[in-house]
């Protein structure tokens, strides 16, 4: 006797139909559930569905606070770095997974640090920020990279600066080109 | 009874303990810094942001340099280590025997005309210059002064520009009159312009 034999040998032709209904729909759901690997990966995919869920937040539920942002001087053509305090002031882990500007169509999020002597620089995918949790971005660490700026950034100018995050959120802000503690 | 040779060679044996300690003493408080690198080996043609023709290290004898290595696609670090130059110049009181120097490791793309903007960007004075050459040259030059460089990543933009950036050693040197390294710090530090003041300070006064 097979398997499948001993699975139904108890069970009446009526019902077979309604278990094997069950047992393909506990499958696929399984399935589902398995490839579902988007959790901790905030891709553009997630991106696409922070847009979508922004669309049905509220604003005063945003938990991540931009405190002293500035940008650093340059000539149009040329690089520069936007850089300020991420405070999670939340009870929820978040991830800020891309960043856009007027001042350039293309940024990067870096990374800074001393490796064997060299520094080094990367670009980040994102970075993780969880409850309660304050990131700084600043010179020699963290910062935001403004790629060839379209115009000169002159001190006291300002820029937008968005931040998109795995959540959904999106803050907008307008930063000041000119290291303010400077 | 004669007791005046006894009596002159503790005093004798004092003065000379005194004297002994006193060259220590004053040879310890002397900034007596050793050589890292004699520059006077080789000679480096070079090319300010101006297009100036530089010839190192003959055209800085008799002053003090004080070096930073940089690039200017470099966001973060270059403009900390180019504001350590400017901080350290400030605090010296603008010294007209001391030049500072910014010496680019990628001539490729820094051209004179790129460092001249680099130099408006920041607003530096006379004193201050940013060196280049031909890539050969300056590659010379940076192994000469151990400054070590690797291309970190090379990306195309979203907007389809394609980019790259450089790993680099992170370090300001002083060279002395003579044209020999003498100290090196990391560059890059808020706290290095101060130790560099410092140090200059007793060396020029």
């Amino acid at each position: 006797m097979n398997n499948q034999s001993l699975l139904f040998s108890s069970a009446s032709t009526r019902t077979k139909p309604l278990i094997l209904l069950l047992l393909f729909v506990c499958i696929s759901l399984g399935l589902m559930l398995g490839c579902n690997n988007e959790v901790d990966r905030p891709d553009s995919a997630l991106e696409e569905q922070g847009r979508l869920t922004s669309l049905s937040m509220a604003k005063s539920e945003w938990n991540i606070a931009i405190e002293d942002a500035w940008a650093r001087p340059t000539k149009a053509g040329m690089m520069s770095a936007a850089y300020f305090t991420m405070h999670n002031v939340g009870s929820v882990a978040d991830s800020l997974v891309q960043v856009s500007s007027n001042a350039s169509k293309d940024l990067q999020i870096h990374l800074s640090y001393m490796n064997d002597g060299i520094m080094v620089m990367e670009e980040q995918p994102f970075v993780a920020i969880q409850a309660s949790e304050q990131i700084p971005f600043q010179p020699g660490g963290y910062h935001i990279m403004i790629i060839q700026p379209i115009k000169d950034m002159e001190e006291g100018d300002k820029i937008s600066l968005s931040l998109y995050f795995k959540s959904g959120m999106i803050i907008e802000e307008t930063i000041q080109v000119g290291n303010p503690t400077i | 009874m004669n007791t005046k040779p006894t009596l002159a060679k503790p005093p004798s044996f004092v003065l000379t303990f005194i004297f002994l300690s006193f060259l220590l003493i004053q040879s310890a408080c002397m900034n007596d810094y050793k050589v890292i690198d004699d520059m006077n080996d080789a000679s480096f043609e070079l090319v300010n942001q101006d297009s100036v023709r530089v010839i190192f290290p003959e055209d800085f004898r008799g002053q003090y340099v004080v070096m930073g290595f940089v690039y200017t696609n470099c966001p973060d670090i270059c403009p900390l280590i180019t504001q350590n130059l400017i901080k350290i110049q400030k605090d010296l009181g603008y010294p007209s025997n001391v030049q500072f120097l910014g010496v680019s490791f990628d001539p490729l793309r820094d051209t004179p005309e790129v460092l001249h903007r680099y130099k408006e960007v920041f607003k530096v004075d006379e004193n201050v210059n940013f060196l280049t050459g031909e890539p050969k040259m300056v590659q010379s030059f940076m192994d000469s002064v151990r400054v070590r460089t690797q291309e970190s990543m090379r990306t195309t933009t979203d907007s389809g520009k394609e980019i790259y950036f450089l790993n680099h050693s992170d370090k300001i040197m002083v060279m002395n009159p003579k044209g020999e390294i003498i100290i090196e710090y990391g560059a890059s530090m808020p706290s290095i312009p101060s130790l560099i003041v410092q140090d200059l300070q007793s060396l020029i006064q």
